[in-house]
Protein backbone atom coordinates (compact mmCIF):
# COMPACT_ATOMS: atom_id res chain seq x y z
CA UNK A 1 0.00 0.00 0.00
CA UNK A 2 1.12 3.24 -0.48
CA UNK A 3 1.41 6.28 2.00
CA UNK A 4 1.96 9.02 -0.54
CA UNK A 5 0.36 12.49 0.11
CA UNK A 6 -1.92 11.62 -2.82
CA UNK A 7 -2.51 8.39 -1.39
CA UNK A 8 -3.56 9.74 1.71
CA UNK A 9 -5.95 12.17 -0.14
CA UNK A 10 -6.96 10.88 -3.53
CA UNK A 11 -10.45 10.64 -3.65
CA UNK A 12 -11.54 13.36 -1.56
CA UNK A 13 -12.34 17.20 -2.03
CA UNK A 14 -9.91 19.79 -0.77
CA UNK A 15 -12.21 21.67 1.97
CA UNK A 16 -9.02 24.00 2.67
CA UNK A 17 -5.77 25.59 2.14
CA UNK A 18 -4.29 27.82 4.67
CA UNK A 19 -1.72 30.23 2.73
CA UNK A 20 -1.40 30.65 -1.23
CA UNK A 21 1.86 29.06 -1.94
CA UNK A 22 0.50 26.61 0.08
CA UNK A 23 -2.52 26.84 -1.79
CA UNK A 24 -0.88 26.91 -5.20
CA UNK A 25 1.12 23.64 -4.56
CA UNK A 26 -2.07 21.77 -2.73
CA UNK A 27 -4.28 23.27 -5.92
CA UNK A 28 -1.17 21.40 -8.34
CA UNK A 29 -1.12 18.32 -6.88
CA UNK A 30 -4.32 17.68 -4.97
CA UNK A 31 -7.27 18.82 -7.77
CA UNK A 32 -6.39 16.25 -10.19
CA UNK A 33 -6.60 14.13 -7.17
CA UNK A 34 -10.35 15.54 -6.21
CA UNK A 35 -11.50 14.50 -9.64
CA UNK A 36 -11.35 10.95 -9.05
CA UNK A 37 -13.68 11.40 -5.72
CA UNK A 38 -15.69 9.26 -4.67
CA UNK A 39 -18.09 9.99 -2.10
CA UNK A 40 -19.32 6.23 -1.33
CA UNK A 41 -15.90 6.10 0.64
CA UNK A 42 -17.06 8.47 3.17
CA UNK A 43 -18.54 7.90 6.26
CA UNK A 44 -22.26 9.69 5.67
CA UNK A 45 -22.50 11.36 8.62
CA UNK A 46 -19.04 13.43 8.45
CA UNK A 47 -18.67 16.92 7.73
CA UNK A 48 -15.93 19.17 6.27
CA UNK A 49 -14.15 20.83 9.24
CA UNK A 50 -15.08 24.48 9.60
CA UNK A 51 -12.99 27.47 8.32
CA UNK A 52 -12.73 28.79 11.28
CA UNK A 53 -11.82 25.37 13.22
CA UNK A 54 -9.67 24.48 10.75
CA UNK A 55 -7.41 27.65 10.58
CA UNK A 56 -6.85 26.90 14.37
CA UNK A 57 -5.36 23.27 13.65
CA UNK A 58 -3.23 24.48 10.96
CA UNK A 59 -1.80 26.88 13.30
CA UNK A 60 -1.67 24.54 16.04
CA UNK A 61 -0.40 21.29 13.62
CA UNK A 62 2.30 23.81 12.16
CA UNK A 63 3.69 25.29 15.82
CA UNK A 64 4.06 21.94 16.61
CA UNK A 65 5.56 20.47 13.65
CA UNK A 66 8.11 23.31 14.44
CA UNK A 67 8.52 21.90 18.18
CA UNK A 68 8.74 18.16 16.96
CA UNK A 69 12.06 19.13 14.91
CA UNK A 70 10.13 19.58 11.28
CA UNK A 71 8.92 23.11 10.66
CA UNK A 72 8.01 22.78 6.97
CA UNK A 73 6.14 18.81 7.16
CA UNK A 74 5.14 17.62 3.66
CA UNK A 75 1.60 17.84 4.20
CA UNK A 76 -1.10 18.11 6.94
CA UNK A 77 -4.16 16.99 6.97
CA UNK A 78 -7.32 16.44 9.16
CA UNK A 79 -10.85 15.26 8.89
CA UNK A 80 -13.67 14.72 11.40
CA UNK A 81 -14.64 11.88 12.77
CA UNK A 82 -15.34 9.60 16.00
CA UNK A 83 -12.63 8.96 18.27
CA UNK A 84 -12.32 5.44 18.06
CA UNK A 85 -12.24 5.79 14.07
CA UNK A 86 -9.12 8.30 14.16
CA UNK A 87 -7.26 6.04 16.70
CA UNK A 88 -7.58 3.46 14.31
CA UNK A 89 -5.36 5.55 12.23
CA UNK A 90 -3.51 7.75 15.32
CA UNK A 91 -3.17 5.27 17.43
CA UNK A 92 -3.89 1.93 15.78
CA UNK A 93 -4.14 -1.16 18.33
CA UNK A 94 -5.35 1.47 21.33
CA UNK A 95 -8.74 1.25 22.15
CA UNK A 96 -10.86 3.20 24.23
CA UNK A 97 -14.35 2.58 25.56
CA UNK A 98 -17.04 5.43 24.83
CA UNK A 99 -14.64 6.82 21.68
CA UNK A 100 -17.94 6.02 19.34
CA UNK A 101 -19.47 8.53 20.86
CA UNK A 102 -16.95 10.77 20.94
CA UNK A 103 -16.09 13.62 18.11
CA UNK A 104 -13.36 14.75 17.78
CA UNK A 105 -10.92 15.99 14.65
CA UNK A 106 -8.19 14.00 13.91
CA UNK A 107 -5.11 15.82 12.30
CA UNK A 108 -1.94 13.79 10.51
CA UNK A 109 1.36 15.39 9.41
CA UNK A 110 4.41 14.01 7.46
CA UNK A 111 8.01 14.88 8.01
CA UNK A 112 11.05 14.22 10.25
CA UNK A 113 10.07 14.06 13.65
CA UNK A 114 11.26 13.45 17.10
CA UNK A 115 9.14 13.51 19.98
CA UNK A 116 11.36 14.48 23.28
CA UNK A 117 8.30 15.73 25.77
CA UNK A 118 6.77 13.01 26.25
CA UNK A 119 7.22 10.05 29.19
CA UNK A 120 9.57 7.59 28.76
CA UNK A 121 11.12 4.67 30.54
CA UNK A 122 14.36 5.97 32.17
CA UNK A 123 16.54 4.09 29.61
CA UNK A 124 14.04 4.36 26.50
CA UNK A 125 15.09 6.50 24.24
CA UNK A 126 12.89 9.66 22.09
CA UNK A 127 11.39 8.12 19.05
CA UNK A 128 11.53 9.79 15.81
CA UNK A 129 8.73 9.43 13.07
CA UNK A 130 7.41 10.01 9.36
CA UNK A 131 3.93 10.57 10.72
CA UNK A 132 2.59 12.86 13.84
CA UNK A 133 -1.32 12.20 14.84
CA UNK A 134 -3.49 14.02 16.97
CA UNK A 135 -6.98 13.81 17.79
CA UNK A 136 -8.71 16.74 19.24
CA UNK A 137 -12.43 17.65 20.92
CA UNK A 138 -14.06 19.25 18.35
CA UNK A 139 -15.61 21.92 21.02
CA UNK A 140 -12.42 22.48 23.01
CA UNK A 141 -9.78 21.30 20.97
CA UNK A 142 -7.98 19.68 24.10
CA UNK A 143 -5.66 17.28 22.63
CA UNK A 144 -7.60 13.19 23.16
CA UNK A 145 -4.43 11.32 21.77
CA UNK A 146 -1.01 11.43 20.49
CA UNK A 147 0.57 8.92 18.20
CA UNK A 148 4.08 8.87 16.03
CA UNK A 149 5.05 6.58 13.73
CA UNK A 150 7.40 5.55 10.93
CA UNK A 151 4.91 3.66 9.11
CA UNK A 152 1.78 5.51 7.92
CA UNK A 153 -1.50 5.34 9.29
CA UNK A 154 -3.08 1.67 8.49
CA UNK A 155 -5.96 3.30 6.12
CA UNK A 156 -7.10 6.13 4.77
CA UNK A 157 -7.69 9.80 6.08
CA UNK A 158 -10.32 10.57 3.44
CA UNK A 159 -12.28 7.10 4.30
CA UNK A 160 -13.31 9.44 7.78
CA UNK A 161 -14.93 11.98 5.55
CA UNK A 162 -14.50 15.12 3.73
CA UNK A 163 -10.34 15.78 4.06
CA UNK A 164 -8.88 18.89 4.90
CA UNK A 165 -5.29 19.85 3.49
CA UNK A 166 -3.80 22.46 6.58
CA UNK A 167 -0.79 23.12 4.72
CA UNK A 168 1.45 21.66 2.16
CA UNK A 169 4.74 23.75 2.61
CA UNK A 170 7.62 21.48 0.80
CA UNK B 1 6.45 -17.33 35.55
CA UNK B 2 6.24 -18.21 39.26
CA UNK B 3 9.72 -19.02 38.86
CA UNK B 4 10.63 -15.62 37.69
CA UNK B 5 14.51 -14.92 37.93
CA UNK B 6 14.44 -11.64 38.87
CA UNK B 7 17.57 -9.64 38.79
CA UNK B 8 18.11 -7.12 41.64
CA UNK B 9 19.30 -3.91 40.61
CA UNK B 10 19.82 -2.06 43.18
CA UNK B 11 22.84 0.88 44.30
CA UNK B 12 24.76 -1.65 42.11
CA UNK B 13 23.97 -2.92 39.47
CA UNK B 14 25.24 -5.37 36.57
CA UNK B 15 25.62 -5.62 33.29
CA UNK B 16 24.02 -3.44 30.72
CA UNK B 17 23.16 -0.84 33.43
CA UNK B 18 26.42 -0.72 35.17
CA UNK B 19 28.20 -0.25 31.81
CA UNK B 20 25.79 2.47 31.01
CA UNK B 21 26.12 3.78 34.38
CA UNK B 22 29.56 3.89 34.18
CA UNK B 23 29.92 5.40 30.64
CA UNK B 24 27.38 8.11 32.16
CA UNK B 25 29.43 9.22 35.41
CA UNK B 26 32.50 8.95 32.67
CA UNK B 27 30.78 11.52 30.16
CA UNK B 28 29.20 13.56 33.18
CA UNK B 29 32.90 14.22 34.90
CA UNK B 30 34.69 14.88 32.02
CA UNK B 31 31.87 17.26 30.91
CA UNK B 32 32.01 19.31 34.12
CA UNK B 33 35.52 19.60 34.32
CA UNK B 34 35.86 20.52 30.73
CA UNK B 35 32.98 23.50 32.02
CA UNK B 36 34.68 24.36 34.90
CA UNK B 37 37.85 25.04 32.81
CA UNK B 38 36.15 27.01 30.61
CA UNK B 39 34.23 28.98 32.67
CA UNK B 40 31.38 28.10 31.55
CA UNK B 41 28.03 26.94 33.51
CA UNK B 42 26.99 23.71 32.68
CA UNK B 43 23.88 24.45 31.28
CA UNK B 44 24.19 20.78 29.26
CA UNK B 45 24.01 19.38 32.58
CA UNK B 46 20.54 19.83 33.43
CA UNK B 47 17.30 18.06 34.07
CA UNK B 48 15.67 19.40 30.12
CA UNK B 49 12.88 17.99 27.87
CA UNK B 50 16.41 16.38 25.99
CA UNK B 51 17.88 15.08 29.14
CA UNK B 52 14.73 13.40 31.15
CA UNK B 53 15.73 12.81 35.16
CA UNK B 54 14.23 9.92 36.69
CA UNK B 55 13.69 8.61 40.41
CA UNK B 56 12.56 4.84 40.27
CA UNK B 57 12.86 1.54 41.50
CA UNK B 58 13.23 -1.33 39.07
CA UNK B 59 12.71 -5.07 38.65
CA UNK B 60 14.10 -6.77 36.06
CA UNK B 61 13.30 -10.41 35.06
CA UNK B 62 11.41 -12.85 32.56
CA UNK B 63 8.32 -12.36 31.10
CA UNK B 64 5.23 -11.16 33.42
CA UNK B 65 1.17 -10.83 32.61
CA UNK B 66 0.55 -7.09 34.11
CA UNK B 67 1.86 -4.79 36.79
CA UNK B 68 -0.33 -2.88 39.20
CA UNK B 69 0.47 -0.41 41.99
CA UNK B 70 -1.05 2.03 43.74
CA UNK B 71 0.43 5.49 43.41
CA UNK B 72 0.18 8.00 45.90
CA UNK B 73 0.03 11.45 44.36
CA UNK B 74 0.79 13.79 47.73
CA UNK B 75 2.91 16.89 45.84
CA UNK B 76 2.94 17.00 42.08
CA UNK B 77 3.31 20.42 40.42
CA UNK B 78 4.95 21.46 37.48
CA UNK B 79 5.37 25.06 36.77
CA UNK B 80 3.73 26.50 33.25
CA UNK B 81 6.72 26.13 31.41
CA UNK B 82 6.09 24.50 28.34
CA UNK B 83 7.52 21.33 27.22
CA UNK B 84 8.62 20.47 30.61
CA UNK B 85 6.63 18.05 32.57
CA UNK B 86 7.08 15.61 35.68
CA UNK B 87 4.94 12.15 36.30
CA UNK B 88 4.22 9.52 38.99
CA UNK B 89 3.75 6.68 36.89
CA UNK B 90 4.18 2.93 37.10
CA UNK B 91 5.93 1.04 33.68
CA UNK B 92 6.02 -2.20 32.49
CA UNK B 93 8.06 -2.61 29.68
CA UNK B 94 10.07 -4.88 27.19
CA UNK B 95 14.04 -6.02 28.43
CA UNK B 96 15.37 -3.03 26.80
CA UNK B 97 12.71 -0.63 27.52
CA UNK B 98 12.36 0.31 24.01
CA UNK B 99 8.70 -0.78 24.49
CA UNK B 100 6.19 -0.31 27.15
CA UNK B 101 3.01 0.50 28.61
CA UNK B 102 2.54 2.83 31.18
CA UNK B 103 0.00 4.47 33.24
CA UNK B 104 -0.11 7.21 36.05
CA UNK B 105 -0.03 11.02 36.62
CA UNK B 106 1.42 13.63 34.83
CA UNK B 107 1.82 17.64 35.78
CA UNK B 108 3.01 19.93 33.01
CA UNK B 109 2.78 19.43 29.13
CA UNK B 110 3.22 16.12 28.25
CA UNK B 111 3.63 17.02 24.71
CA UNK B 112 0.27 19.86 24.27
CA UNK B 113 2.07 23.46 24.41
CA UNK B 114 -2.27 24.63 24.34
CA UNK B 115 -3.16 23.05 27.63
CA UNK B 116 -1.20 22.99 30.64
CA UNK B 117 -2.34 19.87 32.85
CA UNK B 118 -2.34 20.29 36.21
CA UNK B 119 -2.54 16.74 37.36
CA UNK B 120 -3.82 14.81 34.60
CA UNK B 121 -3.90 11.03 35.02
CA UNK B 122 -2.56 9.48 31.53
CA UNK B 123 -1.43 6.30 29.92
CA UNK B 124 0.86 6.06 26.65
CA UNK B 125 2.60 2.55 25.03
CA UNK B 126 5.62 2.40 22.53
CA UNK B 127 5.65 -0.92 20.32
CA UNK B 128 7.40 -2.41 17.62
CA UNK B 129 6.57 -2.91 14.38
CA UNK B 130 6.55 0.62 13.45
CA UNK B 131 8.09 2.18 16.38
CA UNK B 132 4.99 4.10 16.84
CA UNK B 133 4.36 5.67 20.40
CA UNK B 134 1.03 7.01 21.47
CA UNK B 135 0.31 8.97 24.61
CA UNK B 136 -3.42 9.35 25.94
CA UNK B 137 -4.18 12.25 28.61
CA UNK B 138 -7.30 10.87 30.31
CA UNK B 139 -8.66 13.15 33.46
CA UNK B 140 -7.86 15.59 35.50
CA UNK B 141 -7.29 14.37 39.13
CA UNK B 142 -6.38 15.94 42.78
CA UNK B 143 -3.78 14.50 45.32
CA UNK B 144 -5.13 11.30 46.56
CA UNK B 145 -4.35 7.41 46.03
CA UNK B 146 -4.90 5.64 42.63
CA UNK B 147 -4.40 2.02 41.79
CA UNK B 148 -3.26 1.51 38.60
CA UNK B 149 -2.78 -2.14 36.67
CA UNK B 150 -1.28 -2.83 33.46
CA UNK B 151 -2.15 -7.20 32.75
CA UNK B 152 -2.04 -9.01 29.66
CA UNK B 153 -5.42 -9.73 28.06
CA UNK B 154 -3.94 -12.17 25.51
CA UNK B 155 -4.04 -11.88 21.64
CA UNK B 156 -1.23 -9.20 22.09
CA UNK B 157 -3.30 -7.21 23.98
CA UNK B 158 -2.68 -5.23 27.34
CA UNK B 159 -5.73 -3.98 29.52
CA UNK B 160 -5.02 -0.22 31.47
CA UNK B 161 -7.06 0.26 34.37
CA UNK B 162 -7.04 2.85 36.92
CA UNK B 163 -9.32 1.90 40.04
CA UNK B 164 -10.70 -1.37 38.81
CA UNK B 165 -11.99 0.87 35.82
CA UNK B 166 -10.71 0.10 32.48
CA UNK B 167 -9.59 3.25 30.72
CA UNK B 168 -8.08 1.66 27.48
CA UNK B 169 -6.87 -1.98 25.50
CA UNK B 170 -3.32 -1.21 23.37
CA UNK B 171 -2.05 -3.76 21.35
CA UNK B 172 1.41 -5.07 22.61
CA UNK B 173 3.20 -8.46 22.23
CA UNK B 174 3.99 -9.92 25.68
CA UNK B 175 7.43 -8.76 26.32
CA UNK B 176 9.08 -11.74 25.72
CA UNK B 177 12.93 -12.68 26.64
CA UNK B 178 12.63 -9.94 29.52
CA UNK B 179 10.36 -7.23 31.03
CA UNK B 180 11.22 -4.86 33.85
CA UNK B 181 8.77 -2.79 35.72
CA UNK B 182 9.41 0.59 37.06
CA UNK B 183 8.21 2.77 39.26
CA UNK B 184 8.51 6.50 40.72
CA UNK B 185 9.02 9.69 38.91
CA UNK B 186 10.23 11.25 36.09
CA UNK B 187 10.62 15.06 35.56
CA UNK B 188 12.42 17.72 33.13
CA UNK B 189 13.02 20.48 35.23
CA UNK B 190 16.64 21.33 36.47
CA UNK B 191 17.01 21.79 40.72
CA UNK B 192 15.39 25.13 41.83
CA UNK B 193 13.15 25.34 38.73
CA UNK B 194 9.58 25.23 40.85
CA UNK B 195 9.14 21.76 40.29
CA UNK B 196 6.97 20.22 43.73
CA UNK B 197 7.62 16.16 43.93
CA UNK B 198 7.07 14.11 46.64
CA UNK B 199 4.98 10.96 46.13
CA UNK B 200 4.94 6.92 46.64
CA UNK B 201 4.08 3.89 44.60
CA UNK B 202 2.94 1.30 47.32
CA UNK B 203 2.28 -2.68 46.77
CA UNK B 204 4.00 -3.02 43.38
CA UNK B 205 2.92 -6.41 42.32
CA UNK B 206 3.20 -8.85 39.42
CA UNK B 207 1.00 -10.76 37.56
CA UNK B 208 1.88 -14.22 36.63
CA UNK B 209 0.53 -16.48 33.83
CA UNK B 210 -2.06 -18.38 35.75
CA UNK B 211 -3.85 -14.47 37.16
CA UNK B 212 -2.42 -14.43 40.58
CA UNK B 213 -0.24 -11.02 41.98
CA UNK B 214 2.75 -11.15 43.64
CA UNK B 215 4.50 -8.51 45.54
CA UNK B 216 7.46 -7.22 43.81
CA UNK B 217 9.14 -7.75 47.58
CA UNK B 218 12.80 -7.87 47.23
CA UNK B 219 12.97 -8.65 43.67
CA UNK B 220 12.51 -5.03 43.42
CA UNK B 221 15.17 -2.75 43.91
CA UNK B 222 15.72 1.64 43.57
CA UNK B 223 17.66 2.58 41.40
CA UNK B 224 20.39 5.23 41.28
CA UNK B 225 19.17 8.94 40.36
CA UNK B 226 18.82 8.71 36.47
CA UNK B 227 19.71 11.89 34.26
CA UNK B 228 21.83 14.38 34.38
CA UNK B 229 22.31 17.04 37.49
CA UNK B 230 19.47 14.31 38.96
CA UNK B 231 18.30 15.47 41.74
CA UNK B 232 15.84 13.31 43.75
CA UNK B 233 16.91 9.70 45.02
CA UNK B 234 14.00 7.15 45.16
CA UNK B 235 14.04 4.58 47.81
CA UNK B 236 12.24 1.23 48.39
CA UNK B 237 10.92 -0.93 50.96
CA UNK B 238 11.20 -4.73 50.26
CA UNK B 239 8.77 -5.61 52.81
CA UNK B 240 6.12 -3.04 51.47
CA UNK B 241 7.25 -3.35 48.00
CA UNK B 242 6.99 0.27 48.14
CA UNK B 243 8.68 2.82 46.77
CA UNK B 244 9.30 6.62 47.84
CA UNK B 245 11.07 9.67 46.79
CA UNK B 246 11.26 13.36 48.17
CA UNK B 247 11.96 15.84 45.96
CA UNK B 248 11.03 19.79 46.45
CA UNK B 249 7.80 20.24 47.71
Amino acid sequence: MSYSASGWLSGHRRVLVSGAAAGIVAALVLLPLAASSSAASRTANSAAIPAAAARQLSMTMERWAKLSGDAKPLWIAAVTTTRDKALRLATPGDTIPGSAHQTVYLAVMKGNFTLTDVPIPSHGRPLTGHYLAFTFDHATFQVMDIGISKQAPPGSLGSLGPVSTLAQQK
Amino acid sequence: MDDCLIRIRRYLPSGRRTRHTAALLSVTIMTTIGMVVAGKAPSALACDINNHCYAVSSAVGADNYGVGATISISCLYAPNSYPNFLTNELWDASGNEQYWVEAGAISGYGYNNQNYYSRELFWEDSRPNGGSIHFHPVEAVNPANYYVAVTWAGNNTWDVDVNGNQYASTSQPMFSGGAVTLAGTEYTFNQGNGMRDIGHVYDVEWRSANGNWHPQNASMGADLPSGPSAYITPTYDASTSSVSWTGPC
